[in-house]
């Protein structure tokens, strides 16, 4: 099929009247929950997955993008409106975003976040429909060996990429991996790691462990903190959601360099939407010609980093479309949800459901069209949202993931893991253990167990296998390239630096 | 004396992890090279796990940057009690009256808050997740305590 007929497909099944709604339900329930203080995508998606179990996986897919890119989009508003970036890849926005509200120029900043996106979104789902078909081709002649290798490396890549210390990341990651072990083993049958619990017989269940991690541990950190007082909220500006000339002229250039470094760095696992809303900042500051004015609501600031960040969100979908890997902990979700759905992700899917496969990446223009239409006329709305204090907020978030996680399966032993992996979380983030790399390892652990077996049963048990074969001898190499990298002082060095516009 | 002990102490928490899922996997049976047993890869893990966590804790004993750990208690427990709660209480009492509990308990697990607020807001969310889960998706769970029915 030709990429435009492959479009069709897409359009044909994201355009049913019931994925439409779904797709609108999404971004909307997104990015109301996006402008909430304290609850990122992951934790929001969690909470939100048993809604989509009753659903076919099209729409169910469809949904949990929506509600994807909706948080993103909500994070945006908030690090706008208050400085208080919803999520990491929206803090650089916070710098130049929140001095333009400042100024009066929020609805300046806005409308250039919403184009800005709406542009880099389409540019992204073009890169999907266009790129995947062939990584896809590629990966359908891996064995077992590749799949393998191919893990190991979209896991290192992945800690690598992201911000904190490797070793821990790394530790974090095989933490992952043992949990995703838990349960009977489908190759022998021998149950592994139950404690006798026939609760986890059929292993630790994906909801809670993600909603323990990302929902309960958040809750528990945010209370550590007082209550802030925000700031008084004001759009100020005229009434128009219009651009001046001079501020669409420089904005344009900027998006067209955010959405190309963004729609890149969102390729690589770990990278997602954070590693381009950095580079896009840095550039933007680096090629002004006057890069004092950054930091004091220089509009290219939010422009390249919101079209970056978006492009990122767009293509990082890519790895887990055509490889089955999670490049982020996202990602990790969305395979999460597709296993429930008993849709084995990997490259067959495009094969084997041509109409998910197309239905998604048409869908996800169809939302990020959604969200330009609907939020500059709801952000009213969102700033009345902005004022409810945490101290409401939090016991109904709680409620939230409780009944939630119990509708998963109408047990209340899920509810006790996921009060488990709550305490675990926040322990662990105290020990400056990041969740994400975790949350990765537990999805790809049977997976990578069960590639590592079937590779040595058809070599007859020969290990060399994985450096014999070229493309997986390849992939290793290039993992080990990666560690050996980063292991280096002057490397590390450029790395913390590109983060360190954060604090 | 070592500064950065959280990084010491994460690396602990690594190593102790790791010996665990050994002495666990142990049980599970090796299988032969070109049919491994359960308890292979779960080893391989458990070895790279105190690797991994003795070269955390190495790295921060040279570490002249200081970092602590200090747990709030206060939150940890009770939200997770809060959590606890509505798991135990579900059954027997209800979704109305362990919503209603669970937002209490989690409402103590920060100070100074004011108690009729907490009253207003247990009731408000029982009621609302009532209608919603029960009325409106039809979660199949008892509304009421058993003893009302």
């Amino acid at each position: 099929m030709s990429f435009l007929d492959n479009l069709a497909l897409g359009f044909s099944v994201a355009l049913s009247l019931q994925n439409l709604a779904y797709c609108l339900l999404g971004t909307v329930l997104g990015t109301a929950i996006g402008v909430l203080p304290g609850l990122g995508p992951v934790a929001t998606i969690s909470m939100l997955m048993p809604l989509t179990f009753g659903l076919d996986p099209t729409t169910a897919l469809i949904l949990l993008a929506g509600i994807y890119y909706g948080a993103q989009y909500g994070g945006s508003t908030t690090a706008i409106l208050v400085n208080l970036p919803g999520e990491t890849s929206s803090v650089v926005t916070a710098i130049d975003g929140y001095q333009m509200a400042r100024q009066g120029r929020a609805r300046e900043a806005l409308v250039v976040a919403a184009l800005g996106s709406f542009f880099a979104g389409t540019v992204g789902t073009l890169a999907i429909a266009g790129f995947a078909p062939a990584l896809s081709e590629l990966a359908l002649g891996f064995g077992a060996p590749e799949y393998f290798s191919l893990m190991v490396l979209g896991l290192i890549a992945a800690v690598v990429l992201a911000h904190g210390s490797v070793l821990k990341a790394v530790a974090m990651v095989v933490l992952g991996l043992v949990l995703g072990l838990v349960g009977t083993d489908v190759n022998s049958g021998v149950l592994r790691f139950t404690f006798g619990i026939s609760d986890l017989f059929d292993g630790l269940d994906f909801v809670a462990v993600a909603m323990g991690l990302f929902g309960i541990a958040e809750v528990i950190s945010n209370l550590e903190r007082k209550d802030e007082a925000r700031a008084a909220v004001t759009l100020g500006g005229k009434g128009s959601f219009l651009l001046s000339r001079e501020d669409f002229r420089a904005a344009w250039p900027a998006v067209v360099r955010g959405t190309g470094l963004g729609a890149i760095l969102g390729i690589l696992p770990g990278g997602g939407a954070i590693l381009g809303s950095f580079a896009s900042y840095m550039l933007e500051k680096r090629i002004a010609r006057d890069p004092s004015r950054f930091g004091k609501g220089a509009i290219e600031g939010v422009a390249g980093p919101e079209s970056a960040n978006n492009a990122g969100a767009q293509t990082s979908f890519i790895p887990m479309l055509t490889l089955g890997l999670p490049s982020n902990a996202v990602m990790a979700m969305m395979i999460g949800a597709l296993i429930i759905h008993n849709i084995q992700p990997g490259p067959q899917v495009m094969n084997a459901n041509p109409s998910l496969f197309w239905g998604l990446i048409a869908s996800m223009w169809i939302g990020n069209l959604l969200l330009v239409i609907l939020n500059l006329p709801l952000v009213g709305v969102w700033v009345q949202m902005l004022r409810i204090p945490y101290r409401v907020l939090y016991p109904a978030i709680l409620v939230l993931c409780a009944i939630g996680v119990y509708s998963v399966s109408n047990s209340t032993a899920l509810v006790y893991v996921m009060a488990a992996f709550g305490v675990l979380g926040y322990v662990l983030a105290k020990l400056q253990c990041e969740p994400a790399p975790l949350l990765l390892g537990f999805v790809l652990g049977p997976l990578m167990e069960e590639n590592l077996r079937r590779a040595l049963t058809i070599s007859g048990g020969d290990a060399s296998v994985f450096f014999t074969q070229p493309v997986s001898l390849a992939l290793l190499l290039l993992a080990a390239g990666l560690l050996v990298v980063m292991a280096m002082p002057r490397a590390s060095r450029l790395r913390d630096a590109a983060f360190e516009e954060e604090t | 004396m070592v500064a950065n002990v959280r990084d010491v102490l994460a690396g602990l928490f690594f190593v102790a992890v790791g010996v665990a899922v050994f002495l666990l996997s142990r049980g599970y049976g090796i299988g032969t090279p070109a049919h491994l047993g359960p308890g292979v890869f779960p080893m391989l893990l458990s070895g790279l796990l105190v690797a991994l966590g003795i070269a955390i804790a190495l790295v921060a004993v040279r570490d002249k940057v200081a970092a602590a750990v200090g747990l709030s208690w206060r939150p940890l427990l009770l939200v997770t009690a809060a959590v606890g709660v509505f798991g135990f209480g579900l059954d027997t009492l209800g979704l109305f009256a362990s919503v209603a509990l669970m937002v209490l308990v989690s409402r103590a697990a920060r100070s100074g808050q004011s108690v009729m607020e907490s009253l207003v807001m247990a009731l408000v969310l029982g009621a609302a997740a009532s209608f919603l889960f029960y009325y409106l998706l039809g979660l199949p769970v008892p509304l009421w305590p058993a003893f009302a029915a």
